[in-house]
């Protein structure tokens, strides 16, 4: 029984807890900037089709990126190069996470069950198997997968997908490059070890700045973009402006002078702009709500 | 040619000639009953082909024998009161039939008995042409599967996706798409025999890609308040079977750009 355990707690590892609570975190967050109600049913639905697909399909990621693990050190320790779950245990726990994901969003409506499997082609098939390890512009192709759980959340909201849901799943897409190509600077020789191309070893350490920049810049301007479509978000756009700008800072800084330590400043600070943004934005919503505008 | 990519086989070949069967009998409406059968038969014989290292073969063979008659049975009488029942067993049996040479000859082994184990159901519904919609999507997946536990080469799709032909049978419609598709596969085995190809077939993925899909395929067919779930789950199985067929390389194969 505790083997069992331990099983299904390497099982939940492989789906990158904080990660995934992240994805959640966009999703719920759009589900509630959209008006999402609190129906107990409906938030659960929500809950299992996220941990379920975001989960499953990061965990599938895993599962098919084994080989690459297994050489990389920063990887090494993961359940499967490590041996702690054989591949056949994870594909089935795999599955059948995907499974009542699929199942739950199918139930909430066609929209959602559409940003499930979206985020799983561009995951798996686009990002995974096609681009990863011939280009390091695969993470234009994973990105969109990263964005759908905001998608998802507002559809499951308004029953649709509108131009405020895509502007909100907009705001995820440009911020992972930040993310994903600050990974690919901190350990660029575990991924050149590996095979992977990364853009930093393509293109140089400015890369990684520009990348930045790009992203931050992206993200203020859907902010903004959102708060005049949407008539709220103004709170939310001066906070994240005032945050963003910071690591916008911290990213013409690495440009003069690139150097691991700045790039992990730029991190540290860009990080919290998305987190400040879909948690700023529901409450602004639910506030408008109480008072009546 | 890349490593990794092998050429076309005997199985890969029987197959791809099963698929031009289909392809001259949809030509001719009166051979329609004819067609599942006679690639089933073909499935069976890959399936065995495949077991002939597990010392259950035997087992296997009575197990999917029964599968067999019970289906054939059904479509002999129609079903009647026993109906569910029949077909019930007979996938059980299949199923049973297919746990057993996955677990003594390997996912090869265990994804080519699926296949097989799986046409007794399309049989069955081939002659009381009940369910277009589960036949249709039978033939997709049994398509998929078979690619798999041919020998695991990816230019078994040449001749396994050819079953993509069997579509027409159950929904007319798709007519036109199903020769697409067997273009574009033609076309694309055509493509990797000059190139090399990159990818290989992960047997697992694509056997829980069969099996996800075909349990969203049985149930489209279905009461209509749980069409939505059966449509996501025959959904995620063809994307989890595709996902199979495209895993990539050993990073040793590939080259960053």
């Amino acid at each position: 029984m505790a083997r069992v355990l331990d099983k299904v707690i390497m099982l939940l590892a492989m789906t990158k807890p904080v990660q995934l609570a992240l994805l959640m975190v966009t999703m719920f967050g759009a589900y509630f900037a959209a008006g999402g109600s609190l129906n107990v049913e409906l938030l659960a639905l929500l809950f299992i089709t996220g941990l379920g697909s975001a989960g499953g399909v990061t965990a599938l990621n895993m599962y098919l990126e084994r080989d690459i693990d297994r050489v990389m050190s920063r990887t090494r320790s993961r359940p499967l190069p490590s041996g702690g779950l054989t591949p056949f245990e994870a594909l089935t726990g795999i599955v059948f996470l995907i499974v009542i994901g699929t199942v739950a969003a199918s139930l909430i409506n066609t929209w959602v069950l559409l940003t499930t499997l979206v985020g799983l082609y561009f995951d798996i098939i686009a990002y995974t198997e096609l681009f990863k390890r011939h280009t390091a512009w695969a993470l234009l192709a994973g990105s969109v997968a990263g964005s759908m759980p905001a998608l998802g959340g507002w559809a499951a909201a308004t029953g649709s997908i509108d131009m405020l849901g895509i502007l909100m799943a907009g705001m995820v897409y440009v911020w992972q490059p930040l993310h994903v190509s600050f990974i690919h600077y901190a350990y660029s020789k575990d991924f050149m070890d590996a095979g992977v191309p990364t853009i930093y070893a393509c293109l140089g350490d400015r890369a990684y700045g520009l990348i930045s920049l790009a992203s931050l810049l992206s993200l203020l301007s859907l902010v903004w973009a959102f708060a005049a479509l949407a008539g709220y978000g103004l709170t939310t756009g001066v906070v994240s402006t005032i945050v963003g700008l910071r690591a916008i800072r911290a990213v013409l800084r690495f440009l003069s002078s690139p150097s691991r330590e700045g790039a992990r400043r730029i991190v540290k600070l860009a990080s919290p702009t998305l987190g400040i943004i879909f948690v700023l934005l529901p409450l602004e919503r639910v506030i408008l709500g109480l008072v009546g505008v | 040619m890349a490593s990794g990519c092998r050429r076309i086989d005997m199985p890969c070949l029987l197959s791809a000639g099963s698929g031009l069967l289909v392809l001259l009998a949809v030509a001719s409406e009166s051979l329609y009953p004819y067609i599942p059968a006679a690639v089933s038969i073909v499935t069976l014989s890959v399936a065995l082909h495949q077991v002939k290292s597990s010392s259950h073969r035997w087992t296997i063979l009575v197990l999917g024998t029964a599968s067999w008659a019970l289906s054939i049975a059904y479509s002999l009488t129609g079903g009647g009161r026993y109906g569910v029942l029949m077909i019930s067993s007979s996938i059980g049996l299949g199923y049973i039939a297919t746990a057993v040479a996955a677990l003594t000859g390997g996912w090869g082994a265990g994804l080519a008995a699926f296949g097989a184990m799986y046409a007794p159901l399309i049989v069955a519904f081939s002659y009381t042409a009940e369910a277009d919609v589960i036949l249709s999507a039978g033939y997709v997946l049994l398509g998929s599967v078979l690619a798999a536990a041919l020998a695991e080469s990816p230019y078994a799709l040449l001749g396994s996706l050819s079953i993509f032909i069997f579509l027409p049978l159950g929904v007319q419609p798709m007519v036109a798409l199903s020769l697409l598709a067997y273009i574009t596969v033609l076309a694309g085995s055509g493509a990797l025999e000059w190139r090399g190809c990159p990818f290989k077939l992960d047997s697992g993925l694509v056997f829980m890609g069969a099996l996800v899909g075909s349990l969203g395929a049985v149930f489209l067919g279905g009461e209509p308040v749980i069409y939505r779930p059966a449509l996501g789950l025959y959904s995620l199985g063809l994307l989890l079977i595709l996902a199979g067929v495209l895993t990539p390389s050993s990073t040793s194969h590939s080259r960053p750009s």
